[in-house]
């Protein structure tokens, strides 16, 4: 069979008018991926098990049962959350031989819904970093350019859709893991409000900020993912405890009159003059579709990327101390005592960028400093929430880039962190104040894709899929395919 | 503050984690790079701000489950003794 770009929609099309069977389906996404995926790096293992597993799909629709949400959809998730009996490795090498003893609640919704993992994408090593070379493994490429990064730390989530060689995928978003690479790789990436999906089985790098979402190439997939992942969670107290609205139907309502704010602070120094111009262009077709446009202030944006890279390596340090060597994963024993095992295991398992964070993160919460960092970094977090929660009784939407830049050449920032974190730059404010947020393909500079960020008030993920879905309707970015 | 060889030593200390001498270089250039970065919060003014307190969470009821996973994870213990994760003696004998 030729493969296409599919959505959800057409898949059950697809499986509804028996136009192939599920197991030829996933055969021939598994067979395809396998050979994209030699120049692309973008899963660290496949899952010759999705045969089996679609056959299972095959034998429901055959015994006549209802078609499930994401009924035999290829997907693919990223490798720090878990999947009962598989390993688990957040692409770090301390977790090399990890096996899953429980899934993700997120993980578990997905296939509940249907969909059938053809494998684990790659990521930066824990979740830390913004183009995917972090990971112990190997470095994934961009699918628009292979000289260049997909962005991360999703970046094996986005190649892997943005290639085709899934449909749909979950990324995690701590500082914009999933929006900075959907920009990169022309797919769309949304994080969900904090709370909003589980974050059980999810391995933590900084609990108040992580959120697991959807990657997709159209805004209406995503929506079909999100709904099925969000909700309530026993095992995970941060839940909201009431279940979300379905939002499919007010999605495709007119934005007419939607209120959308253009946040002047994130057009300031380091965005390229041309993203600017993207999204220029893009506010100017919410114009055209009856939305009205003003410029909002957020004036501690600029004190954002600052805020978060203390927050994220205080929590990330303290996450990642359970990896000791004790229990599970690497183990350096040379019958030098416990505090030996400690240290060295956490030496030899551990990558430079995460080693980086931990040290920064022990500093901001050790004696002395934890009140003039930790403590000041709390207290401006505080700040940027109220802005924001201020900003949204004005406006619904927030329209800015996703990214300053667009893809960057492998190997150029690897050698200087703070450089690096710059690529964050726009994406952290949502993680800070809790908002959901999402990314959609928004047009190219020099053949690499720009990717347009929408945020809105906490909760409020319907007006966000409203503004996308209107934007995917008018525009024909997000159908423009990667050469490779 | 000083960014100092003392303080990542103790920070490595602190974090239970060795550093290579080139790592140590490396971070002795890159993580006073970063602090200095982060330390423009301070000019931030937030005397107004109270940290407001977690937003409550409701805890799930307090009721005995059964946990079917104990030899799945104990089989991937780096070392053990019967039912138990096996480590050196912490007092010196």
């Amino acid at each position: 069979m030729t493969l296409e770009p599919h959505t959800i929609a057409d898949i059950r099309t697809g499986l509804e008018r028996k136009t192939w069977s599920c197991r030829e389906l996933v055969n021939s996404y598994l067979d395809s991926a396998k050979i994209k995926d030699k120049s692309l790096a973008s899963f660290l293992r496949f899952r010759p098990a999705a045969l089996d597993e679609a056959a299972d799909v095959d034998a429901r629709i055959g015994r006549g049962e209802l078609l499930r949400p994401l009924e035999g959809v290829p997907v693919a998730v990223k490798d720090n959350m878990l999947l009962a009996g598989e390993t688990a490795t957040a692409a770090s090498k301390i977790l090399a031989n990890y096996n899953a003893v429980y899934t993700a609640t997120a993980v578990q919704k997905f296939r509940d819904a249907g969909a059938i993992i053809i494998g684990q994408t790659n990521l930066d090593e824990f979740a830390m970093g913004a183009s995917t070379e972090n990971s112990a493994y190997q470095p994934t490429r961009n699918p628009w350019d292979v000289g260049r990064v997909p962005g991360g730390s999703s970046g094996g989530s986005a190649a892997a859709v943005a290639s085709d060689q899934v449909v749909a995928a979950l990324g995690s978003d701590t500082g914009g893991s999933i929006r900075q690479p959907a920009g990169f790789c022309n797919v769309v990436g949304m994080k969900p409000t904090y709370g909003r999906v589980s974050r059980y089985g999810l391995i933590a790098l900084a609990s108040s900020l992580d959120q697991i979402g959807p990657l997709t190439r159209t805004v209406a997939d995503a929506q079909k993912v999100y709904q099925v992942i969000a909700g309530p969670d026993a095992c995970d107290p941060t839940t909201a405890p009431a279940a979300p609205d379905d939002v499919s139907e007010t999605m495709r309502q007119s934005i007419k009159d939607m209120r959308i704010g253009w946040p002047k602070e994130f057009f300031g120094a380091g965005v390229d003059p041309n993203v600017r111009a993207v999204v220029e262009a893009a506010a100017k077709v919410y114009e055209e579709l009856g939305a009205t446009l003003s410029e909002v202030s957020l004036p501690h944006t600029p004190q954002a990327l600052a805020t978060y890279y203390v927050i994220l390596p205080a929590e990330a340090s303290s996450n990642l101390a359970r990896f000791d060597g004790i229990r599970y994963g690497l183990s350096v024993r040379q019958n030098q005592g416990l505090d030996m095992i400690y240290r060295q295991t956490r030496a030899k398992g551990f990558g430079p960028e995460v080693k980086r964070r931990i040290m920064i993160g022990t500093f901001s919460l050790s004696s002395g400093y934890s009140d003039a960092y930790y403590g000041q970094a709390t207290r401006v977090r505080s700040l940027i929430r109220e802005e924001f929660d201020q900003v949204f009784d004005q406006v619904d939407i927030l329209l800015a880039p996703t990214s300053p830049t667009t893809a960057f050449p492998l190997g150029e920032k690897v050698d200087d962190p703070l450089t690096m974190y710059l690529a964050d730059l726009l994406t952290v404010p949502a993680n800070l104040a809790n908002i959901p947020a999402m990314s959609i393909p928004a047009g190219f500079i020099d053949g690499l894709p720009v990717g347009l960020q929408l945020m809105a008030r906490q909760w409020d993920e319907a007006r966000l899929f409203q503004a996308g879905y209107a934007y995917q309707q008018a525009t024909d970015w997000h159908t423009k395919l990667p050469p490779t | 503050m000083d960014f100092n060889q003392a303080l990542i030593e103790k920070l490595a200390t602190l974090a239970r984690m060795d550093l290579p001498p080139e790592q140590e270089k490396d971070f002795l250039v890159q993580l006073p790079k970063i602090v200095d970065y982060v330390s423009q919060l301070g000019n931030v003014a937030t005397e107004p701000i109270v940290t407001e307190p977690p937003q409550a969470q409701s805890a799930r009821a307090d009721e005995a489950g059964s946990s079917q996973v104990k030899d799945e994870i104990l089989a991937q213990a780096p070392e053990r003794q019967e039912q138990f994760w096996r480590v050196p003696s912490v007092f010196s004998s």
